[in-house]
C-alpha cells in the first residue's frame, strides 16, 4: 500500500509543496494524506509520546490528528502558516487533552532528551527536512533566556498549564504567563529571521 | 476580562497551557475578534513549530495503513465559504443577485412596516419612521448596485442555522449595508449584526428576517481590519453579543 500511494517521481518544485498537498486533501485525494503523512507522522508521533508518554495513546493521537486535517482541510489557512505547524498544533492540543482527560496516564517526568530522528530508508529526505527544521527550533530556543526557555518547555512538552507550571517553578501567576509570552513572542521573531516557519513549499 | 487582557493570553492560549475558564472566555472572545484571531494564528505557527523540538519516532507501518484506510471510508467536508472579497469582474454578477435579493427585502420590510428595522434612528413617529426606512432602503439599493462598491462573502460558523449573506461596502458614500437569505425564523431570539473594531463589538442593529430576507444598512464606513458579523442573541438591544456568531465578513 505504501509503494503504490507514495508519489513516485515527484516534479521539482513539488517535492516540498506542503501547500500542494494541502489542496490536494481539499480535492480528496488520498495520495496527498499519504506524502504529509510520510513527512510528519514521526515527529507527530514524536511530539504526542512526549507529551503523553504512552505509545499507544501517541498513536491514537497522530491518527486522529491526521484524520481530523483529512476531513476538515478548511481548517487550515494556507496563508496563515506552514501545513506542517498546523498539523503538529492538532497533535499537541489532542495530547494535553488526552493527559489532562486522562489520569491514567502517566507522564514522563524531567525527560528532555531528543530523541534521534528517524532517517533511513526511502524517508531520508523527509526525515532531513523535518531534522533541519528542528535543528533551527531547537537553535532558536537556544536564544531565549533560560527562564523563557524553561516555561516554554514545561507547558509545551509537558503539557502542564501556566498555573501548573507557575507551581512547579514557586513563581507567581503573572510571572509565569510574562515567561511564556515573552518567551514565544521572542521564539516567533527568530524563526521569523531564519525562515524556518516557512512553508515547506519555500 | 477587557480585550487587552484577552489578547495578552494569546500566546499562552496557542500552548495549550490555560486554564478552562479563561479559555473559554477567551474563545468566545476570538469569536468576534478578529486582530486576536490573526495574532493568536501567528502565535499557533510558532507553537506548532516548537513540536518539531520534541524529536521524531519511528511511527510503526500499520499506523499509515490505519489511516489511509479510515481516510478512504470518510469524505472531506465542504469546506465553509471564505470571507473572501469579490471584486470585479464577479463584481457584476453578484450585485445582480443580491440587488435581486435586496429589492425583495425592500420589498418585504416595506409590507411590513419595516419590520426589519428594530433599532434604526429611535425616532418616536411611525410615520417617521417608515419614510425613514423607505429612504434607507433606496440608499443601500444604489450601494448595493454600485460598482464601486465592495462585496464581501458573509462565511458561516459552525453555529449557522443555514442561510447566506452578503456586505456591500462603500467607501465613497462611508457607509454598508449586509443582505441576508435563507434565514430561519429566530423565534423568540433576534439577529444582531455587529461592527467589531479592534476586537469591540459594537451592534449595528437587531433584525428579524421576513421570509428569510433581511437588508440591514450600516451607517458608518466598515474600514479594513473591522468585520461584520450576525449572531443569534436572545433579547433585543445588547451592546455586547451574548449568542453565537452565524456569519461574519472580514474586511482585509
Amino acid at each position: 500500500m505504501r509503494s503504490r500511494l507514495r508519489r513516485s517521481a515527484p516534479e521539482a518544485g513539488d517535492l516540498f509543496d506542503d501547500a500542494g498537498l494541502v489542496r490536494g486533501l481539499a480535492a480528496g485525494d488520498q495520495q496527498s494524506l499519504a506524502a504529509l503523512y510520510d513527512r510528519y507522522a514521526n515527529a507527530a508521533l514524536g511530539l504526542a509520546f512526549k507529551i503523553c508518554g504512552n505509545r499507544t495513546i501517541a498513536e491514537d493521537i497522530v491518527q486522529e490528528a491526521f484524520l481530523a486535517l483529512w476531513q476538515r482541510p478548511d481548517s487550515f489557512d494556507v496563508k496563515r502558516g506552514s501545513p506542517g505547524a498546523f498539523l503538529m498544533g492538532i497533535v499537541h492540543h489532542k495530547a494535553v487533552d488526552a493527559v489532562r482527560r486522562e489520569s491514567s496516564v502517566h507522564r514522563r517526568e524531567e525527560n528532555f532528551a531528543m530523541d534521534t530522528p528517524d532517517s533511513s530508508g526511502d524517508e531520508v529526505l523527509e526525515a532531513a527536512w523535518v531534522s533541519i527544521r528542528r535543528q533551527k527550533v531547537l537553535a532558536a530556543l537556544s536564544q531565549l533566556s533560560g527562564v523563557q526557555r524553561q516555561a516554554l518547555e514545561l507547558a509545551y512538552l509537558q503539557g502542564l498549564t501556566y498555573s501548573e507550571v507557575a507551581s512547579r517553578l514557586d513563581i507567581p501567576l503573572g510571572t509565569a504567563k510574562t515567561r511564556m509570552r515573552d518567551g514565544m513572542i521572542r521564539l516567533r521573531t527568530l524563526l521569523s529571521q531564519s525562515e524556518v516557519t516557512a512553508s515547506y513549499d519555500s | 476580562m477587557t480585550h487587552d487582557e484577552l489578547k495578552s493570553l494569546l500566546p499562552v492560549f496557542a500552548l495549550d497551557a490555560l486554564g478552562s475558564e479563561e479559555e473559554q472566555e477567551l474563545v468566545a472572545h476570538l469569536k468576534v475578534c478578529l486582530e486576536c484571531s490573526k495574532i493568536l494564528a501567528e502565535h499557533r505557527e510558532t507553537a506548532g513549530m516548537l513540536g518539531f523540538a520534541a524529536g521524531s519516532r519511528q511511527a510503526p507501518g500499520d499506523l499509515r495503513d490505519r489511516i489511509l484506510s479510515q481516510a478512504g471510508k470518510t469524505v472531506p467536508l465542504q469546506a465553509a465559504a471564505p470571507p473572501v472579497q469579490l471584486r470585479s469582474p464577479s463584481r457584476r454578477s453578484w450585485g445582480g443577485h443580491w440587488a435581486g435579493l435586496a429589492a425583495a427585502a425592500c420589498l418585504v420590510a416595506l409590507v411590513g412596516v419595516g419590520l426589519s428595522f428594530l433599532r434604526i434612528g429611535g425616532q418616536a413617529d411611525r410615520l417617521d419612521r417608515q419614510e425613514q426606512v423607505i429612504a434607507q432602503q433606496r440608499e443601500v439599493l444604489n450601494l448595493i448596485t454600485s460598482p464601486d462598491s465592495l462585496v464581501l462573502a458573509m462565511a458561516p460558523t459552525e453555529a449557522s442555522p443555514g442561510g447566506e449573506g452578503r456586505a456591500f461596502i462603500s467607501d465613497r458614500e462611508g457607509a454598508a449595508a449586509v443582505v441576508v437569505s435563507g434565514l430561519r425564523d429566530p423565534g423568540d431570539d433576534v439577529y444582531t449584526l455587529w461592527l467589531i473594531v479592534e476586537g469591540e463589538p459594537q451592534p449595528v442593529a437587531d433584525f428579524v428576517p421576513q421570509d428569510g430576507l433581511a437588508l440591514v444598512p450600516v451607517d458608518g464606513a466598515v474600514e479594513p481590519e473591522m468585520t461584520l458579523a450576525v449572531t443569534v442573541e436572545p433579547n433585543r438591544g445588547n451592546t455586547s453579543p451574548r449568542g453565537p456568531v452565524i456569519m461574519a465578513a472580514s474586511r482585509a
